[in-house]
């Protein structure tokens, strides 16, 4: 048995230079991933990107070009996917149609050969947690697809594995659905104190339900961090493009320059303030990352002169397109502020617009 | 009105064209007169001969054994080349599929032939052996076919779930992909008996001394005329066929019943 351990305790999967290679094309480039005990973590990415690549290289489903897995500290790279700690939540759910809900759930518990009074009691316990305890006679077929899901989960977690994959659990769902079961995986996940990777393309689930997210594209992680990070501070234009709505506007960061707050030329436009998000030894193109709903628009005052192109009502906020020096840039407004401090205004209304510096973010990435 | 009454009509004509000969070798099997020109009150007297000719009962228990391992040995490869082939997706597919159906399109007299001048080259004795693989040939094509188009449905997470949940490949077959092709895996072994049973032409070919399968014995008996014991062995066949058609519709149906509840 390999039990080279080289990670601390507290990570339940480590992934070491992780690659996977397809007919000379790289769907995974080599990365290095620590997922810590008992957390949410989200895969997040587009359709193509590698995460379900990367996902069933951890389940062993994949054998990967090169690298390592480790879980629970141990190497796995070379240990079948049955004899690795870990289950797995299909997207197609895979309940096994010819047994019924409870023998499902109880499916692993009887291969592994676990007593059947135990057996028994730990799968009553599973379905009591995914609130099915009532449905165990019934068959797959005969279930809702937000009941399937549920005893898809009891069957993952009923025999305490150290990780859960989720692979788009509720991409088949409708929208109501959707979000309680949003909340519900994440209370479950609690409860058990299993660590959940969760795979997604939704970066509306990967934020609330999610301690920490990866964001990958093109075979590579861009940026791990919390939501909060993640959203608020990118690191890379496709991370701040693909979570929620960004200006995105090209500039180039002149050298030297570094942390705090810089002025960046920006065509059209003129000299804007931002914060860098990292030191730049040589002058480069980067992206100017402007959040909608970190512009302020006033009728008046300093800022940067635009004409409101549209104007869209979404209920608790308006969406302004607005053309400044021949670019477009998006900015949102609550309702109650519009009310209040824009009463009557229309298209081709001219507004000032500006920001705190620290909202601006420089990447060159 | 006409047109329906005209349909109505035919239909009842073709049934009557399928089930009149059926009926009439029950029927005649009773017959007391020694040949089917006409009838003369009821007797068990062919059923009587039928077991106590041990040259006929020879040759049905040739075609039974021929039969069984046929439809045992079609059946374990047809689950083998369908589960491999529905979960393959690369190139090659569907020349495999056209190389698998292929028997079923070349004339099986072409086939017998080959195969004898293969058996006799290398000497092999004919006998229930060679009957077995000549009658494989004919059935492997059509158990691969029934039991492919269940294993083709089958989600293909479903095995990836299993090994997930501790299955070794072998308890991945036994606890999974079994109970749910079970269905098909009894069409496919009826279907290669049945082939097996009644198959004439690769039987003429491959059937050595003392191995004379039933349906050659029935085609021989023609040249000395039908005795009314073949009467009384199709009769019986065709009992056995029935039981058979009865067990395996009733535990579709009850399966049927079973899932459409709730």
């Amino acid at each position: 048995m390999n039990t080279q351990t080289t990670s601390t305790a507290a990570s339940a999967v480590e992934i070491q230079g992780l690659s996977k290679e397809f007919a000379g094309h790289l769907a995974v480039h080599p990365l290095d991933l620590e997922i810590r005990e008992n957390e949410f973590f989200s895969i997040l990415g587009p359709s193509g990107c590698g995460k379900t690549t990367l996902m069933r290289m951890i389940t062993g489903f994949e054998t990967p070009s090169a690298g390592r897995v480790l879980l629970g500290g141990e190497d796995v790279t070379g240990v079948p996917t049955r004899n690795r700690d870990l289950n797995m939540l299909f997207q197609s759910y895979a309940l096994f149609p010819h047994l019924t809900v409870f023998e499902n759930v109880a499916f692993e518990l009887r291969v592994r050969r676990v007593a059947k009074s135990e057996a028994n009691r730990r799968t009553r316990e599973a379905l009591e947690l995914v609130k099915l305890g009532h449905l165990g006679d019934r068959k797959p077929d005969q279930l809702s697809g937000g009941q399937r899901q549920r005893v898809a989960l009891a069957r993952a977690v009923v025999s305490g594995p150290k990780v859960v994959l989720l692979d788009e659990p509720l991409g088949a769902l409708d929208q109501q659905l959707r979000k309680e079961m949003q909340y519900e995986l994440k209370r479950m996940q609690r409860e058990v104190g299993i660590t959940f990777i969760y795979v997604t393309h939704d970066q509306e689930e990967a934020l609330t339900m999610s301690d920490r997210i990866a964001v990958m594209s093109e075979g590579v992680v861009q940026q791990v961090a919390g939501p909060e990070d993640i959203y608020n501070k990118p690191e890379t234009r496709f991370v701040a493009g693909f979570i929620g709505s960004c200006n995105l506007l090209d500039v180039t960061v002149p050298e030297g320059v570094e942390g705090d707050v810089v002025t960046v030329p920006l065509d059209g436009i003129g000299a804007v303030r931002g914060v860098l998000g990292e030191t730049v030894t040589h002058e480069r193109t980067g992206t100017l990352l402007l959040r909608p709903e970190r512009i302020e628009v006033h009728r008046d005052g300093d800022g940067i002169e635009g004409t409101v192109e549209t104007l869209t009502f979404l209920g608790e906020e308006w969406h302004l397109h607005l053309s400044v020096g021949g670019r477009l840039i998006k900015a949102s407004l609550s309702s109650l502020v519009k009310e209040r401090d824009l009463p009557g205004l229309a298209t081709g209304d001219t507004l000032r617009l500006s920001w705190r510096p620290q909202d601006a973010r420089i990447v060159v990435r | 009105m006409t047109v329906d009454r005209v349909v109505n009509g035919f239909a009842r004509g073709v049934f009557v064209f399928l089930y009149l000969p059926i009926v009439a070798v029950i029927v005649y099997s009773f017959n007391a007169a020694g040949t089917n020109t006409r009838f003369e009150g009821l007797t068990l007297q062919w059923y009587v001969e039928l077991f106590q000719d041990a040259a006929l009962m020879q040759t049905l228990q040739t075609s039974a054994i021929v039969a069984v391992i046929t439809a045992t040995v079609a059946t374990i490869i047809g689950i083998m080349f369908a589960l491999g082939i529905a979960r393959y997706r690369g190139r090659g597919r569907a020349s495999l599929l056209a190389l698998i159906a292929l028997p079923l399109i070349v004339p099986e007299i072409v086939l017998g032939v080959a195969l004898l001048s293969v058996f006799s080259t290398t000497r092999i004795p004919l006998g229930i052996g060679t009957l077995v693989l000549g009658h494989l040939i004919v059935s492997l094509p059509l158990a691969t076919l029934v039991l492919m188009s269940s294993a083709v449905m089958l989600d293909p997470s479903l095995p990836e779930a299993a090994t997930d949940l501790g299955c070794t490949p072998w308890q991945t077959f036994t606890r999974v992909y079994f109970p749910l092709l079970r269905p098909a895996v009894v069409a496919a072994w009826l279907l290669s008996f049945t082939t097996s049973f009644s198959n004439i032409v690769m039987s003429t070919f491959l059937s050595g001394v003392g191995s004379t399968t039933l349906p050659l014995k029935i085609y021989s008996s023609l040249k000395t005329g039908l005795t009314p014991t073949i009467n009384a062995l199709g009769a019986l066949l065709i009992l056995l066929t029935l039981v058979i058609v009865l067990l395996v519709g009733v535990t579709q149906m009850r399966r049927i019943l079973v899932e459409s509840r709730g």
